[in-house]
């Protein structure tokens, strides 16, 4: 693994939006899921509880395992390191919006639609999705991007 | 209309790795990277940087590849 100062902010942005990510997708999967049983009943499910301390610990582990990197870029922003702000990052922040609210336009479609014709969903429902869905499609894009290059 | 640069002979030039040009234009030694391979169109602040920090024009650094008269 590389020390530069390039691999730590490299590996600072990917850490970081990958457990935006699985606590997105966490929070997510867990309102849609109390949305689509029921508020009241599902709360004390046992279902849910698993589901929240299954991705407390992953996010714990992840945490864990990106400290030094996360410890490391801190430094680099008390030394007022200039490379941080790259122009590549915030060009891929640029392009990760435009991808995901294309998507997110496209899922709010889909969902009138499936509304429309096939089954009625509930608004809270078609709201929450939609932002799980945009947010984790902007987080995924800027994952690749920087993967990618 | 593709955008072409230099940068690579430059640095070559100048005896510089994409590390220490990255280093003095302050940005990471990926956006060098990226920048000569043509996957990363540099900003203007930036092409103005890279090309003071090796003592060209914008213009010798980089230019627009026009395909038709390419491959004619």
């Amino acid at each position: 693994m590389k020390n530069d100062t390039s691999s730590i902010i490299s590996r600072f942005h990917v850490s970081s939006m990958s457990m935006a990510l699985l606590l997105i997708l966490g929070m997510g999967a867990g309102a849609l899921y109390s949305i689509l049983t029921g508020f009241q009943s599902s709360l004390d499910s046992s279902f849910i509880g698993h589901w929240a301390i299954s991705i407390q610990v992953v996010l714990v582990l992840w945490m864990l395992f990106n400290f030094k990197d996360w410890m490391a870029y801190y430094k680099l922003h008390k030394q007022n390191n200039k490379i941080i702000h790259d122009e590549r990052f915030v060009q891929h922040g640029n392009r990760a919006a435009k991808v995901s609210f294309g998507f997110m336009i496209f899922s709010n479609l889909a969902l009138l639609l499936t509304d429309l014709i096939a089954y009625p969903l509930p608004t809270a429902f078609v709201t929450v999705f939609s932002l799980v869905f945009g947010v984790s499609v902007y987080l995924l894009t800027y994952i690749i991007l920087e993967l990618k290059e | 209309m593709e955008l072409s640069n230099t940068l690579k002979v430059q640095r070559a030039i100048h005896n510089l790795t994409q590390a220490e040009l990255a280093d003095k234009v302050e940005v990471t030694r990926k956006t060098i990277n990226t920048v000569e391979n043509g996957k990363f169109i540099p900003s203007t602040v930036l092409a103005l940087k890279l090309a003071k920090t090796l003592g060209v024009s914008v213009e010798e650094l980089f230019c627009l590849k026009d395909p038709i008269k390419d491959t004619m």
